[in-house]
């Protein structure tokens, strides 16, 4: 474990700067465009929520996730500068180390890209709600109500599968994150044309992953029971699963063959 | 290249993932900590707060489709806990017909007087279209047995049809019969009418309304034609392959169509209403319970209301007079009791005042009885006795007024790009709370004390009843409702 935890430190070293940089951009267009919807007059009176929808900011934020375990992955992609090219051909060391550890660092940006969507959005609450406010006292006068971070967290879907309040949504959520962990690593092993086409595999679990994330959340909230919506999420999970499984082979094979050294 | 030991790269990612998880953390516990437990407030304006002792008051304040807030208001005590799972009601979805078949043995001379005429069509959209194409005879017909079929729309396609007698009508009216060719693309029929179409009351036509839509099905049918009105169960619906065995065909113009004639399924009469006496409909059905049983007004011919109680099968158990008169034009509206042995509904039309109705039932007869005079602007929601009986609490919901004025460029622009000629005033007013009032039985003028529910309605809806006024929208949003005593006991039962 202190092996794999070593690793994951370096790997974390080498992705930081792309991390951050991803994060970065992402809190920068949100921002921006919350900022410009408020100031929109079409759009006086929707709020935070809704902006955040409009902005189409729910389905880049499973595209974004989608980035991030690429950047996990390219940890291992260092012209050789990683502490694992040359461990693992000098060293006593098992070869299971190194997805285990990719797995770790890409849950690991997982959980922080999360927190940083969580900051973004409380930060964006007072200036947007500031900007929307000011757009509809120029176009509207009378009493204006005004509103709160929670309501907005409540009315946002994309609040609702962040910060669970139920068991069985923490479960899906972990669940969710540990799909895209594990198609990561299996990114991270392969190696040449092989990688691009777990790269692609990966980009089919995470879409659909995300796609069976949201029609369980939308099942649990609507207390729906029409056996149609059911068979739609248990296709989405296998639709989810099944480049997973592929992956996984042909990420045993690139270790059998040690193709990443 | 050397590290610190202090800022071993390991150290800086685990540094990180603890932020990033406290955060999360943080914004979890800020979700548990900043959730509106304290939503509800009880504002005592006049009186003594003794006097609600012996009341239970129970709503709940919805937030969204599925979460809401429930409270009690027990004795005066305020509780409140959150609900995320809302009910599923389980009633069958449900579409009726009622239509004036030629009877099977005139079909033939029927067929001789009809007229007939081409019919062909399509439906669908695009490539999907179905064309259909057929004959359509109409006749003219006095003699028509009135049949009422119920279909079930949950997909399992049952149905059960009874009959309502024959019609003798003063004059002919005009009969339809469809024939189609290719197959059951559209279903063929032989002559009938739409019981809807006959406006007048006059002809002995039988109404048939749903009471009840859960299993099993109560249906309330309308005396005429001779017959007296009375309750009636759906204890047996049929399948479509049932149906379709059931059936015989007959022969119109040639063409074998299944006869509207048969009935089946299985119906029993559970309540048969006396000569003369007929239900008086009301808002609000589902509320109309009491004890494990449910309860109907009927009207005599004289004018005389009477209350009757049935049991869970709709069987009666029990008949009241009641001393109070109603005319053809007012409204019942069926209140959620506060006690499963009371009873309230109230009585409006026209004008701008109203009565309200109050009734405690013991073994089955009237214990005791309330009538109170309300304004029409402030109908009660609920109303029910203390458990002593000696007071009276009403309930009905306060409103608070939201106002804006938009320019006229932008309402324009809202309001289905009708341009405005001058700015809009907008008015919205929202439900923000429950008024509480209780009086002495004795005094029904004055009451005791007066006290306000407060919902400390969240701004998220106040902007939205605001919106809809700036969107012309009819947007009506019933957050708060009070909960019934029949369905707290429902409730602890299952």
């Amino acid at each position: 474990m202190k092996r794999v935890m070593k690793l994951v430190g370096w790997h974390w070293h080498f992705v930081r700067f792309p991390f951050a940089l991803l994060c970065g951009i992402y809190g920068v267009q949100q921002i921006l465009l919350l900022l410009l919807s408020a100031s929109n007059t079409d759009k006086i009176g929707v709020k935070l929520a809704d902006l955040f929808m409009n902005c189409g900011q729910f389905p880049l934020f499973f595209f974004v996730l989608y980035l991030v375990l690429l950047v996990s992955a390219s940890a291992n992609q260092n012209r050789g500068r990683s502490h694992t090219t040359y461990t693992l051909y000098t060293m006593p060391f098992s070869r299971m180390v190194l997805p285990v550890a990719q797995m770790f660092l890409c849950l690991a940006l997982l959980v922080i890209f999360a927190a940083w969507q969580v900051l973004l959005y409380a930060a964006a609450f007072v200036p947007v709600s500031m900007l929307s406010a000011g757009t509809m006292a120029g176009v509207v006068s009378g009493n204006i109500p005004t509103g709160n971070l929670l309501d907005e967290i409540n009315a946002n879907p994309l609040f609702q599968l962040l910060l669970p309040v139920r068991l069985g949504s923490w479960l899906w959520l972990v669940g969710f994150f540990l799909l895209l962990s594990v198609q990561s690593a299996c990114v991270a092993v392969c190696h040449g044309f092989r990688r691009i086409a777990a790269m692609f595999a990966a980009m089919i679990t995470a879409g659909v992953g995300a796609g069976a994330l949201y029609l369980r959340y939308l099942i649990a909230t609507d207390h729906t029971e029409e056996s149609g919506v059911f068979l739609l999420l248990a296709f989405l999970l296998a639709a989810a699963i099944l480049p997973l499984i592929l992956n996984l082979v042909s990420a045993a094979w690139a270790l059998y063959r040690s193709e990443t050294l | 290249m050397k590290w610190n030991k202090l800022a071993r790269p390991y150290r800086a990612c685990l540094g990180t993932l603890a932020a990033g998880v406290a955060l999360l953390l943080c914004g979890q516990a800020c979700l548990y900590m900043a959730y509106p437990r304290q939503a509800v407030t009880l504002q005592l304006k006049t009186g003594n707060d003794k006097e609600l002792e012996g009341f239970t008051l129970e709503g709940s304040w919805g937030q969204t489709a599925s979460a809401a807030m429930e409270f009690t208001l027990s004795d005066g005590v305020l509780n409140q806990h959150p609900n995320l799972q809302s009910k599923q009601e389980d009633a069958l979805s449900l579409m009726d017909q009622s239509l004036l078949c030629v009877p099977d043995e005139e079909l033939a001379s029927m067929d001789q007087q009809a007229e007939g005429g081409y019919v062909s069509g399509m439906y669908g959209a695009f490539f999907l279209h179905t064309s259909y194409e057929g004959m359509k005879y109409t006749a003219q017909a006095r003699r028509l047995n009135q049949m009422y079929t119920l279909n079930t729309l949950d997909g399992s396609n049952r149905s059960v049809r009874f009959g309502l007698g024959q019609v003798q009508l003063p004059q002919a009216v005009t009969v339809t019969a469809e024939l189609y060719k290719n197959g059951r693309a559209r279903a063929s029929y032989p002559y009938l009418m739409n019981a809807a179409e006959l406006e007048n009351a006059d002809l002995g036509i039988r109404e048939v309304t749903i009471l009840d839509a859960e299993d099993p099905v109560g249906l309330y049918v309308s005396p005429g034609n001779g017959e007296n009105g009375g309750i009636y169960l759906v204890r047996e619906f049929c399948t479509a392959e049932e149906v379709a065995k059931v059936v015989p065909d007959v022969t119109v113009q040639g063409v074998a169509v299944p006869s509207e004639n048969q009935p089946y399924g299985t119906v029993e009469a559970v309540c048969p209403l006396d000569a003369g006496e007929s239900l008086i409909p009301c808002d609000n059905w589902g509320d109309a319970r009491i004890e494990d049983g449910h309860w109907i007004l009927t009207r005599q011919e004289t004018g005389k209301i009477n209350l009757l109680l049935l049991d869970k099968e709709w069987k009666p158990v029990g008949k009241c007079p009641l001393n109070i008169s109603m005319n053809e034009y007012q409204s019942v509206t069926v209140l959620p009791s506060l006690r499963t042995d009371e009873i309230a509904f109230t009585v409006v039309d026209q004008s701008t005042t109203g009565q309200i109705v109050v009734l405690r039932i013991n073994q089955n007869t009237i214990e005791a009885q309330s009538i109170m005079d309300f304004l029409a602007t402030s109908a009660p929601i609920a109303a029910g006795y203390s458990a002593d009986g000696t007071r009276l609490m009403t309930v009905t919901e306060s409103r608070q007024s939201l106002m804006a004025t938009l320019p006229a460029e932008v309402s324009g622009y809202y309001n289905g790009g009708a341009e405005l000629p001058s700015d809009l005033s907008v008015l919205s007013s929202a439900v923000t709370g429950w008024d509480i009032q209780v009086y002495n039985t004795q005094d029904l003028q004055r009451p005791t004390l007066s006290a306000c529910l407060d919902f400390g309605v969240s701004q998220r809806w106040r902007q939205e009843l605001w919106l809809s006024g700036i969107y012309g929208g009819e947007r009506r949003i019933s957050l708060y409702r009070v909960t019934a005593a029949w369905e707290q006991a429902g409730e602890a039962t299952a």
